[in-house]
């Protein structure tokens, strides 16, 4: 019984029916290059397109009066930060942003506050509601305001973490609920997909 | 005569729950995650578990700590985090509820003043029958990863 779930486990995330067989199952069918936008964030250089070439960039749609969902995943990301420090070269070209989908109340100042007691190498980045739509729009992130309560607004919001590759491309989305360890697992799996697939026409300059 | 007490002592601790239908209810594995510096919400995470023979209606939480809690639960639906506010919830009988990370939590709103990990919350819990449970929750920083997989580890074990 064990085995057998051993066994399952190892091999599903393989197994689907894409044309892509080798491909894991949470990269895009078709990696989509990010069209212009630009977030702002305290005392950094905006984030756009310029700023993310180069590495690959993990990005979480969020906000700070948020006491479950976004300190749940903010310190797994901050787990397999940890995790994949072990793992040779892999943090020197990746990157964790925080976006807030919440300007109204997160300002870029907060939020690196916020970003920064979960991980000191977390960047936070919010805009005005256009510029959050100029993002949110090519990613599939939703958000919108819920029902007021006593600690104000809630906002739902899209959970999924999306990770951007080098060449700033839409490149995967990994699906809530998100764990250190699968994190880590999943994302090796991805950059080992793309090595073989992209590293030769790729001349990026990390 | 120190035996007879203790016996006495005994007795009175495991037919007590018995007498008083709020003692029927148990909470444990308390504890209130750390928030970042500014941030004005809190979650709280327990378990209550019901030795008693009918289901016990949680309706309402207070804490002196804080100015408002509210029941609260994440619902994930097509790809979306929503966190939906609960009038009540109930514990079942002989049985037990479980608030955690990504599901029902107590939203603790608005902070008396500044908690870090090592200070400790009170926690009212109101119930429809009119009894209330006082609960202590440690105040932590939480971790990812590692500690999460400890937390489900153990809950297993309780089950």
């Amino acid at each position: 019984m064990l085995a057998g779930l051993a066994i399952a486990g190892l091999f599903l995330p393989w197994s689907t029916t894409n044309h892509d067989a080798q491909a894991p199952q949470e990269i895009m069918e078709q990696p989509r290059p990010l069209t212009a936008f630009s977030l702002q964030r305290h005392e950094q250089a905006p984030l756009d397109l310029a700023a993310l070439k180069g590495k690959w960039t993990f990005l979480f749609f969020g906000y700070t009066h948020c006491p479950d969902v976004c300190p749940t995943t903010l310190l797994e990301l901050n787990a397999a930060h940890g995790l994949l420090a072990a793992d040779p070269g892999v943090l020197d070209d990746t990157r964790f942003v925080f976006v807030s989908v919440d300007p109204e109340r997160d300002t870029p100042q907060s939020l690196a506050a916020y970003v920064a007691y979960f991980n000191e190498a977390f960047s936070g980045a919010t805009g005005t509601p256009a510029e959050l739509a100029a993002i949110t729009s090519q990613l599939g992130i939703e958000h919108s305001r819920g029902e007021p309560g006593a600690g104000g607004y809630v906002v739902n919001h899209s959970s999924a973490v999306l990770l951007i590759d080098p060449q700033v491309r839409y490149y995967a989305r990994l699906k809530a609920p998100h764990y250190a360890e699968n994190i880590r697992s999943q994302f090796l799996a991805i950059r080992h997909y793309y090595k073989r697939k992209y590293e030769k026409s790729y001349e990026g300059n990390p | 005569m120190k035996h007879i007490l203790r016996t006495l002592g005994l007795c009175l601790f495991v037919i007590s729950p018995a007498i008083h239908a709020a003692d029927t209810l148990e909470a444990r594995e308390a504890w209130v995650r750390e928030a970042p510096p500014s941030v004005n919400v809190l979650a709280a995470y327990l378990q209550l578990h019901n030795h008693g023979a009918e289901a016990r209606i949680l309706n309402r939480v207070t804490s002196p700590a804080f100015d408002q809690v509210e029941i609260h639960r994440t619902e994930e639906h097509g790809g979306m985090a929503h966190m939906i506010k609960i009038p009540e919830v109930a514990v079942p009988a002989n049985g037990m509820l479980i608030f955690q990370k990504g599901d029902l939590h107590l939203m603790l709103i608005d902070p008396k003043s500044p908690l870090k990990s090592g200070d400790s919350v009170e926690l009212t819990l109101h119930f429809a029958d009119g009894s209330t449970l006082k609960v202590t929750a440690p105040v932590r920083k939480a971790d990812g990863g590692a500690a999460g997989q400890h937390e489900m580890h153990d809950h297993q074990h309780q089950h």
